[in-house]
C-alpha cells in the first residue's frame, strides 16, 4: 500500500494519518470489553492483545524501530492493558516520538541513552532486548530502573529517566489526542471524562 | 528623540498593579503599566491540559509565564548552597508572568484576612525563630478597601458567621451547589460546624457586562474562556485603558529604577517589546511585580545614594519573605461524589482564631479542577499503590469521580534567615541578576496544619469517605516560595524592620510605592489575593491624595 501521498505536514494531519493507517492495517485485535469504550469499532480476530503499533507499519519521526519498540513496551508497563486498553494501544509512543521531533527535542539524548541502558539491563537479565522479554520480566527491569541511581546521561540517573518516561506516558495517555497519543480519547474514556 | 515622561510608572500588571493603574488613571494621572509577560485574551484558551495550563505538567512551559529560560536559585537557609531551578520545576517561585499576573489563571479565592492576623505579635508575643510583627494598619482600616475590591473586581460569596465583620454583603450570590457541595454541607452541619460558600472572583451572575460562569471544569491554572473569572486583566486594566490616560506595555521588562542628581528616583530603564532598551521619566514609581520580583528590582536599582538598592538602607528589602501554608486532604468514596462541573470550591469551614488550643487555626475548602492530568499528578495513592502499573491505572480509573479534595490552609510566619535577594553570580539573558530565594517554613505552622487536616478528615469521613489520604506535613517545609509568596517588602511602623510605611511608600523615599504581596506583613491563613487588592486600593488612594496636595509631584 502506497501511503506517501498522505504524508502529513502538521501534527494534526499526522494524527489523522495515524488513524487512517490503523484502519487500513486492519489487523488490530482487541478484547471485546475494550470495544465498549471505543467510538470506532475495530475488528476482533482473537482474544490476545493487539500487536504493537510499532509493528503495524507506521513511520516514526525520531525513534528507530528498535527504540520505539523499547519505549512502547516501557509505556505499556506504566499503563498496561487490562479490561481497558493501555499505553501501547493508545499510541503513546507516537506522542513522545512527535514531541521529540518537535517541542521536546532537548530530551533526545536522554531517550537515546536511556533506551540503551534499558536494553543493556534487559540482556543481562533475560538475554534479550526489552521489547522481546516477557511482560513479567519487563516489569523486573523497570523496577530496577526505578531504583537506579547511576547516571544515564550527565546529571540524569536511571531513576530520573524512568520518571521522565512515566511523565511523558501520562501526558500521552491522558492529554489531548491532537498530540499523537490518547488514541480515540481512550485515556479520557476509561476515566469517563468528557473534555 | 525626547525621553518619554509620565506621572506614574507601575511595574507589574498583576493583582495589585492593575488596580493602581486604574485608580490613578481615573484620578487624572498619566500612567504607564508595565508587565514583562504577554497580554492574553479569552481567544487564547483551549480545553487542553497539555498546552493551556499554568501547571508544571504543561509540556511547553508555564502557559502564563515565565518560560523555561528563566531561572532562580533556591536554598533552604543562608548556610546551604544554592541550586538552580527553572520554571519547569515545581519549586520555581512563581506567580504568573503576564498581564493579570496570577489573577489570570488562579482559582479566585478571595478571602478577607481576620482582624487577628493584623496583630499576630500582640496576640501571641514574639515567636522564637520568627521576625513576626504587627501590621501598621488594622482590619478596620482596610475593611472599606476590601469592600471596594469585592465590588470593583466582582466577587461572589456569602458572609460567613465565622468570618470578619463586614458592612455590606458580597456583590454577587454564591454559585449554585454542585454535587461535592451537596455532599459536604450536610456533613459539616452534622458536625455542628458552620459551613459557607467560599468567596470567589468568579461571576455567579452577569456582572458589569461580564457573563455568568458556565461551570467549566478547566478553571484553576487556566484563563477563563468567557471572562467570568474576575482577573485584573478583564476588569480594572481594560477600565484603565478606557480612560485614555493609561498605556499598557506588555512584554516589557523593567531592569532598574533610575535616580536623579539629588538622589530622588525619577524613572526607569526597560526593555520594550521590540527588544529596544529605553528610559522613561516618572514622577511616581509603583512596584507591583510580586514578592520575588519586587525585591529583585529594588535591589537591582543601585546608585551612590542607594548603594545596596532602593529602600534597602536598613538591609530589609527581601527579608521576611514567607507564605501561608497548606495541605490537601483527600477522601475516597465508594460512589461518585462529583457532577464534573467547575469551578471547584463550593463549601468552606473557617476555624481561624476559633480554637484557643491552636494558635492561628485554619480554613478548609474543597475543590480543584477535576481534569485527568491534574488528578493523576496530584491525587495521592494508598501506600500499596505504586506510581505506575496495573494498580496505578486501576486506582485512578476507580476514584476519578469518587474523591473529594479538601484544601487546608493555615498561617505562615516570616522565618529568620528567609530572604529574596540577588544571586551573586548568575544573570538572566537580559543581564539582570537572577533572584535568589532563601526560604523555609516556620515550625509554628505545623501544629495548625495537623489540627486542621484532622478536621478535614473528620468532615470527609462524616460525608461518607471510606478512607482519607494526605501528603506528610513537614515541620519546617523546604521548597521555594509559591504563588502565595508575600512579606518581602513588608509594611511596618519601624524602618529598621520593614521596607514600606503604612501607606505602602518605601521608607525615606518619597515617590516609590509598593502594591503587591511583598507588602503583606503577614500571610494570613488563606489565599492572599484579595488582601493584595485591598491594599492596592489603599495605596492608590494615598498616592492620589498626595498628588492632589502637591506632595509628590515635581
Amino acid at each position: 500500500m502506497k501511503l506517501s501521498h498522505l504524508e502529513p505536514t502538521s501534527i494534526l494531519c499526522r494524527r489523522e494519518f495515524l488513524h487512517r493507517c490503523a484502519v487500513c492495517a486492519g489487523v488490530v485485535a482487541l478484547p471485546s470489553a475494550w470495544l465498549k469504550l471505543l467510538s470506532v469499532a475495530q475488528p476482533t480476530s482473537s482474544d490476545s492483545l493487539n500487536p504493537p503499533a510499532a509493528g503495524s507499519g507506521l513511520a516514526f519521526r525520531f525513534f528507530s524501530r528498535m527504540q520505539a519498540a523499547t519505549v512502547e513496551a516501557m509505556m505499556d508497563q506504566i499503563i498496561p492493558a487490562d479490561q481497558d486498553p493501555g499505553a501501547k494501544w493508545a499510541g503513546v509512543v507516537h506522542y513522545i516520538d512527535l514531541a521529540l521531533a518537535g517541542d521536546l527535542r532537548d530530551f533526545r539524548p536522554t531517550y537515546v541513552k536511556g533506551i540503551e541502558r534499558v536494553n543493556t539491563n534487559s540482556r543481562t537479565l533475560g538475554g534479550k532486548v526489552f521489547a522481546d522479554l516477557q511482560f513479567v520480566d519487563q516489569t523486573k527491569v523497570v523496577e530496577e530502573l526505578e531504583r537506579d541511581q547511576t547516571e544515564v546521561v550527565e546529571k540524569l540517573t536511571g531513576k530520573a529517566f524512568f520518571e521522565l518516561v512515566r511523565r511523558h506516558t501520562l501526558e500521552g495517555f491522558f492529554g489531548d489526542p491532537k498530540y499523537g497519543g490518547n488514541r480515540e480519547s481512550v485515556g479520557w474514556k476509561i476515566l469517563n471524562f468528557n473534555a | 528623540m525626547s525621553m518619554e515622561s509620565v506621572d506614574v510608572a507601575v511595574v507589574g500588571a498583576g493583582a495589585g498593579g492593575g488596580i493602581v493603574a486604574n485608580e490613578l488613571a481615573r484620578s487624572g494621572l498619566r500612567v504607564v503599566l508595565f508587565d514583562r509577560g504577554r497580554h492574553f485574551s479569552a481567544a487564547d484558551f483551549n480545553h487542553d491540559e497539555l498546552s493551556d495550563s499554568q501547571a508544571p505538567w504543561n509540556r511547553n512551559g508555564r502557559r502564563f509565564g515565565p518560560d523555561f529560560a528563566e531561572i532562580q536559585t533556591y536554598r533552604a537557609n543562608p548556610e546551604s548552597p544554592g541550586r538552580i531551578v527553572s520554571s519547569r520545576d515545581y519549586d520555581f517561585s512563581i506567580v504568573g508572568w503576564c498581564v493579570g499576573g496570577g489573577t489570570l489563571s488562579y482559582q479566585g479565592l478571595s478571602w478577607r484576612l481576620h482582624p487577628e492576623t493584623f496583630r499576630l505579635k500582640s496576640l501571641y508575643g514574639s515567636i522564637p525563630g520568627s521576625t513576626v510583627e504587627d501590621w501598621p494598619i488594622s482590619y478596620d482600616d482596610l475593611e472599606p478597601y476590601y469592600e471596594k475590591a469585592e465590588y470593583e473586581l466582582g466577587i461572589c460569596g456569602e458572609p460567613a458567621a465565622t468570618g470578619p465583620l463586614r458592612r455590606k454583603p458580597y456583590p454577587m450570590p454564591p454559585l449554585d451547589d454542585d454535587r461535592e457541595a451537596q455532599v459536604l454541607f450536610p456533613a459539616a452541619r452534622r458536625l455542628g460546624w458552620k459551613p459557607f460558600h467560599p468567596p470567589l472572583a468568579i461571576t455567579s451572575v452577569e456582572y458589569r457586562e461580564r457573563p455568568a460562569c458556565i461551570r467549566c471544569p478547566f478553571c484553576i491554572g487556566y484563563l477563563c474562556e468567557i471572562d467570568s473569572k474576575s482577573s485584573t486583566a478583564v476588569t480594572v486594566i481594560p477600565q484603565a485603558l478606557k480612560t485614555g490616560l493609561c498605556s499598557l506595555r506588555a512584554q516589557s521588562v523593567v531592569r532598574e529604577i533610575t535616580v536623579d542628581g539629588r538622589g530622588r528616583p525619577n524613572g526607569l530603564i526597560y526593555r520594550a517589546g521590540d527588544g529596544q532598551w529605553k528610559e522613561m521619566r516618572a514622577k511616581v514609581i509603583v512596584v507591583a511585580a510580586s514578592a520575588v520580583e519586587t525585591p529583585r528590582l529594588l535591589l537591582s536599582s543601585k546608585s551612590k545614594w542607594f548603594p545596596t538598592g532602593i529602600g534597602n538602607q536598613h538591609d530589609q528589602v527581601g527579608r521576611h519573605a514567607h507564605q501561608d501554608t497548606g495541605v490537601a486532604v483527600f477522601g475516597f468514596f465508594d460512589t461518585s461524589v462529583s457532577d464534573g462541573i467547575g469551578p471547584g470550591p463550593g463549601c468552606a469551614v473557617d476555624f481561624q482564631f476559633q480554637n484557643p488550643q491552636i494558635e492561628g487555626g485554619g480554613v478548609i475548602y474543597n475543590g480543584f479542577s477535576r481534569t485527568p492530568l491534574r488528578v493523576v499528578n496530584t491525587v495521592p495513592r494508598p501506600s500499596g499503590v505504586k506510581s505506575w502499573g496495573r494498580d496505578f491505572k486501576d486506582f485512578y480509573r476507580n476514584y476519578f469521580w469518587k474523591h473529594i479534595r479538601l484544601y487546608c490552609g493555615a498561617h505562615g510566619l516570616p522565618r529568620e534567615g528567609n530572604r529574596v535577594d540577588l544571586d551573586p553570580e548568575l544573570h538572566d539573558e537580559l543581564g539582570m541578576p537572577i533572584a535568589r530565594v532563601t526560604h523555609k517554613g516556620h515550625s509554628w505552622s505545623a501544629p495548625q496544619l495537623e489540627w486542621i487536616a484532622g478536621r478535614a478528615e473528620q468532615l470527609l469521613k462524616e460525608a461518607g469517605a471510606q478512607f482519607t489520604l494526605h501528603h506528610p506535613i513537614e515541620r519546617e517545609p523546604g521548597g521555594s516560595l509559591g504563588d502565595h509568596q508575600c512579606g518581602s517588602c513588608r509594611m511596618g511602623a519601624d524602618p529598621r524592620s520593614s521596607v514600606a510605611d503604612r501607606t505602602g511608600r518605601v521608607h525615606d523615599v518619597p515617590n516609590v510605592f509598593i502594591a503587591d504581596g511583598s507588602l503583606l506583613t503577614n500571610s494570613g491563613g488563606c489565599n492572599p489575593c484579595l488582601t493584595i487588592q485591598a491594599l492596592a486600593y489603599w495605596v492608590s488612594e494615598h498616592i492620589a491624595r498626595e498628588w492632589k496636595g502637591g506632595g509628590i509631584q515635581r
